[in-house]
């Protein structure tokens, strides 16, 4: 597994940096919100919390789940590798990008496309917030990309 | 012994070749023409497979990252003790745009 952390001042110990400035967070590939929930709880609330998947039954959940603020959260139906993040958000309006889980599901071919497109909503100069994980296993075998179960 | 060794020994000589037929078999084999490369693939994302996958297994499967917050915290730690990180907001609040 590989980890790159770059940044995270999104915590609530660092509220008082963030007062008064709504920040964006977009976390690809969100499922059913496994990832996404417990950031909201560990980040300030003036943090919004964005979410897309591939899958429309895992976007219901996330939106049906009991801690979901629609003030503070919104999830997308959304498959990166084909349609541009732009029609979901605005162009450089996102401060914070999670990756988790998300790279080692999609093809090596489409891996840097789909980067391009996350990086378009993302804002200049901001700091980034970038976490991801993949399975090396995951690159030895490209049928294992059409295999959720695999990953 | 001689004449073992002598039944082993093989030598060539350039005029032992026949170099036209030689030729005549491999020239065309040189001189063909690249083939050209062949178009990639159309890689397409199949997310057919995640939706049924999170039909068939709704949100019981993955379980929540919990961990999320013990590493943010722990990062937040490692970024406090190094003064070249911590804290990047402070030494460029510019950069945090709302």
């Amino acid at each position: 597994m590989q980890i790159i952390v770059i940044y995270t001042p999104c915590l609530k110990s660092h509220q008082k940096i963030l007062e008064d400035k709504v920040f964006r967070l977009i976390e690809c590939g969100c499922g059913a919100g496994n990832s996404l929930y417990p950031l909201k709880n560990a980040t300030p609330s003036n943090l919004h919390l964005y979410g897309f998947d591939v899958s429309k039954t895992a976007v219901e959940l996330v939106k049906k789940h009991e801690e979901f603020d629609s003030n503070r959260m919104n999830a997308w139906e959304l498959d990166a590798t084909k349609t541009d993040l732009k029609t979901i958000v605005e162009t450089e309006s996102i401060n914070f990008c999670t990756m988790i889980f998300f790279l080692n599901a999609i093809p090596p071919e489409l891996m840097l496309p789909t980067l391009e497109n996350v990086r378009s909503v993302m804002q200049k100069g901001s700091f980034k917030f970038s976490f991801s994980e993949t399975y090396r296993l995951s690159f030895r075998r490209s049928s294992l990309f059409q295999r959720p179960w695999a990953i | 012994m001689e004449k073992a060794a002598d039944e082993k020994t093989v030598e060539y000589y350039s005029s032992d070749i026949d170099w036209e037929e030689l030729r005549k078999v491999y020239e065309p084999i040189i001189n063909k023409p690249e083939e050209p490369k062949t178009e990639k693939k159309d890689v397409k994302f199949d997310s057919s497979a995640w939706e049924e996958f999170y039909r068939n297994n709704q949100d019981g499967f993955f379980k929540n990252r919990n961990y999320l917050q013990v590493v943010l915290e722990e990062v937040a730690k490692t970024c406090a003790n190094n003064r070249n990180i911590y804290p990047l907001s402070q030494i460029s609040p510019k950069n945090l745009r709302g």
